[in-house]
């Protein structure tokens, strides 16, 4: 391409970034670099699980603490959340700020209901005689459920303080570029989830 | 041509694309409902665990290309993802065998 074309390539691409209010694209990558990363942390973790939860040694087994009702709206809140965030993305891109933070405050309330249910889950199973402590089983699980506890906690926490910024200073290019970013991580935790339901709480059910 | 993230819609084609939007999620909550049902009718783990896997990949998909805005993208992004979960399914898989053999 000659310099003459490169100019009006990167004057048209500055040009539409003001007019979309886009996100750059380091930092789109760098998300999905560390989406990748994640992918492996929590795939180490799941094959663990995998390879662990029959070792219940004297506690009980995840077939009979697993409460699939519970999980199951717990599932649906979460993927629920999903679609109100990116509702809240699609409010930003039309300069909806009003409503951009209507979605973004539900997708917070939705991630504070998901970890209430986990937290519960957590105080039933300690309940019924499973800790970390007592089985492989156990270790793998709360450690795996945690850590994507802590995702999700993370997650909202972060909402929160993007919400504040834009109630605050209103929203510029370079806070939709953090809200799409943040957008993308809540997707890849709410993706994280349908895969620990399917491999951890309906196949645990199945045997 | 692809972009970053799509671009900013006129009035016909936002409201199609919330429509989209609710669509796949509504339709991600029909799948999520369809596993449990398939799990609680009590069909052999043969038949129910390849059909929960799959209704998983379509639902991880679903959200990747269309709510991660992969579709429409640079594909530099769908290399990492593709690169992220060949990376995952290798290493889970490594890990359950190996653990599995050892326990």
């Amino acid at each position: 391409m000659s310099v003459q074309g490169e100019t009006t390539r990167i004057a048209l691409q500055h040009e539409m970034s003001q007019e979309l209010g886009l996100p750059k694209d380091h930092r789109i990558l760098g998300l999905w670099i560390f989406l990748a990363g994640e992918c492996a942390f929590f795939a180490s973790l799941i094959g663990s699980y995998l390879g662990l939860h029959n070792s219940v040694a004297h506690g009980p087994a995840g077939a009979q603490l697993f409460d699939l009702p519970l999980t199951t709206i717990a599932t649906l809140i979460l993927l629920t959340s999903s679609l109100t965030v990116v509702l809240g993305v699609a409010a930003m891109q039309r300069r909806d700020v009003r409503g951009m933070q209507v979605w973004l405050w539900l997708t917070a309330l939705l991630g504070l209901f998901f970890l209430e249910f986990q937290g519960y889950e957590f105080y039933t199973f300690y309940h019924e005689g499973l800790t970390l402590q007592t089985s492989a089983f156990g270790s793998a699980f709360f450690t795996l459920t945690g850590f994507h506890g802590l995702h999700v906690a993370f997650g909202v926490f972060w909402i929160l303080l993007l919400l504040f910024q834009s109630l605050k200073h209103g929203i510029n290019e370079d806070r939709t570029t953090k809200v799409f970013v943040m957008s993308l991580y809540w997707h890849f935790v709410d993706v994280v989830w349908v895969v620990i339901f399917t491999l951890v709480y309906l196949a645990g059910k199945v045997g | 041509m692809s972009h970053d993230t799509p671009l900013l819609p006129a009035a016909r084609e936002q409201r199609s694309q919330r429509t989209l939007y609710v669509t796949i999620g509504v339709l991600s909550l029909v799948l999520t409902l369809a596993a449990v049902f398939l799990v609680e009718i009590g069909l052999k783990a043969a038949i129910v665990l390849p059909i929960l896997i799959a209704l998983a990949v379509i639902q991880v998909l679903m959200q990747a290309f269309l709510f991660m805005h992969l579709r429409g993208s640079r594909h530099v992004y769908t290399y990492f993802f593709v690169a992220g979960l060949m990376l995952a399914v290798l290493i889970g898989t490594c890990l359950m065998v190996l653990i599995q053999s050892w326990a």
